[in-house]
């Protein structure tokens, strides 16, 4: 489901149909303008990272996997904010395979499941 | 109308940055006039702006937290919020590094192992920052040097990056009576407690014939981080305490998460109870204190080091009373002037000093004179 229709967090509390977003399950008192430009910046997040961590998980250059490491943690965090909580598992996953060293298979097939889970918010 | 408290938010990840302001900015008492992606924007933004209160992570691009940590403190002494996902755990090391570094609390970022919601993470935001920005806080020693090109021999040692601090160096303040038969000394520490911890702790000989028994006020699950962290940087040996164990001279103890440590006799063996209903801090100092006045009466000596609230004061007058000699941090090096102002309103303390002068002060109260200890 894309950004543009996936129902995001809002202060009115609209349910997700891919999970309900933390603020939801509050009816957070952060206001609309916030929710939406938290929305906006991890739109943009995405936009910049998923490609960055696709080519490191195609060529699994040591300087990309690098970069590779702060941009699945980064995602990470980030989609938890904005209620995308198996993507924030996902990540969170690829970045153990990443800081313990495990076979990059397991990074590759992760990278691959993010990528599918966060198509929604490429532009 | 009152003047919002400015605020300013450091992290790389836009998605961070916009929650943090959207949290801070719905409370009217704060305003966040500021937002950097990383150290060196953090610096030259804390320079120029002033705020009452940085709220900051640690994993950042071109100059990492700690580092940017220390150079603001030593620069332009901020109170720092760190707010991060490498805090908790297995990772509590960082945590401790960045108080080390002079951060003044540290809040884990929320992630996918959490179950709360964005509302009550922001709300948890809001109360920490309203009590970090109304500390009161100083220069760091340790940013101050390292900035100055390099860290001397005496800043090494309260920073605790060189080893313990040359006996003498710091001569102790005057009037300060040398104790026979002291046999446990016991700290009581919370809000900006792990760097005094550090100073003080760096100033004891290898050799201390006494126990040493340190209560920090420190959330479940970062007691191990920090005892782990403190035995590398002082000549002392650090560990947690455990019920039945003995507390062995020259070693340091640090009070276990979850529970009151207390001495149960003057040949200092320890035993860990449970909370009482309602206690509001835990591990409590004042639990601890009032049962080394109980055990060892006048053979010990009492410190309450920087910290917000009461806990300690009651405990320190008991040791006091029994005849123990008190120690007090003062409130111009006190992070929180909280804890050590309740235990001087009480009349509980002997000597009020700097965190400097504490270190020395022990050395002279626990140096052995006519006969040793035990």
């Amino acid at each position: 489901m894309g950004q543009g229709t996936r129902a995001v967090p809002t202060s009115e509390g609209t349910a997700s149909e891919q999970g309900t977003a933390p603020a939801q399950r509050a009816g957070s008192r952060l206001p609309e303008s916030a929710l939406a430009a938290i929305r906006e910046a991890f739109a943009d997040e995405v936009n910049e990272r998923l490609p960055r961590l696709r080519a490191a998980a195609a060529g699994l250059d040591p300087d990309l996997l690098r970069d590779a490491l702060r941009d699945v943690h980064t995602l990470g965090s980030s989609a938890y904010v904005v209620g995308e909580d198996d993507a924030a598992r996902t990540a969170r996953a690829a970045e153990a395979v990443l800081l313990e060293e495990r076979p990059l298979e397991e990074f590759v097939t992760l990278v691959q499941d993010l990528d599918r889970r966060l198509a929604g918010w490429l532009r | 109308m009152t003047i919002p408290m400015t605020v300013v938010v450091v992290d790389d990840s836009a998605v961070q940055r916009r929650f943090l302001r959207g949290a801070i900015d719905a409370a009217p008492e704060f305003d966040v006039v500021g937002e950097a992606r990383n150290g060196k924007e953090a610096i030259a933004l804390v320079e120029r702006l002033r705020p009452h209160a940085v709220v900051m992570d640690l994993d950042l691009p071109v100059m990492g937290g700690v580092e940017a940590i220390e150079r603001i403190m030593a620069t332009c002494a901020t109170p720092i919020l760190v707010y991060s996902a490498f805090v908790a755990g297995e990772d509590s090391q960082n945590a401790l590094e960045a108080l080390s570094a002079g951060a003044v609390d540290v809040l884990a970022k929320p992630g996918p192992q959490d179950t709360g919601t964005l509302d009550e993470y922001a709300e948890t935001l809001r109360r920490r920052l309203r009590m970090v920005s109304r500390i009161r806080v100083i220069t760091h020693p340790r940013g101050r040097l390292r900035t100055s090109g390099g860290l001397t021999g005496e800043a090494k040692s309260i920073a605790g990056v060189g080893g313990r601090r040359p006996l003498g160096a710091t001569p102790p303040p005057e009037d300060i009576p040398t104790r026979d038969g002291v046999k446990l000394l016991v700290i009581g520490a919370s809000t900006g407690g792990p760097h005094a911890l550090l100073s003080v702790l760096s100033a004891l000989p290898v050799d201390l014939p006494q126990a040493v028994l340190v209560v920090q006020h420190m959330a479940e699950g970062f007691i191990g981080g920090l005892a782990s962290w403190l035995d590398q940087l002082v000549p002392l040996p650090v560990s947690v305490g455990e019920s039945g164990r003995r507390l062995e001279p020259g070693t340091v103890t640090l009070a276990p998460s979850g529970g009151n440590l207390l001495v149960q006799d003057d040949r200092l063996r320890v035993l860990v109870t449970p909370p009482e209903p309602g206690q509001f801090h835990v591990p409590g100092i004042d639990a601890t204190m009032s049962s080394v006045a109980s055990a060892l009466g006048p053979d010990a000596v009492g410190v309450l080091l920087t910290g917000m609230g009461r806990d300690g004061a009651a405990g320190l007058l008991a040791m006091r009373g029994r005849g123990a000699f008190t120690i007090g941090q003062d409130e111009a090096t006190s992070a929180v002037y909280g804890m050590p102002a309740a235990a001087a309103a009480l009349n509980a303390i002997d000597r009020q000093l700097p965190i400097e002068a504490i270190g020395p002060a022990l050395c002279e109260v626990l140096r052995p004179t006519s006969k040793t200890p035990r």
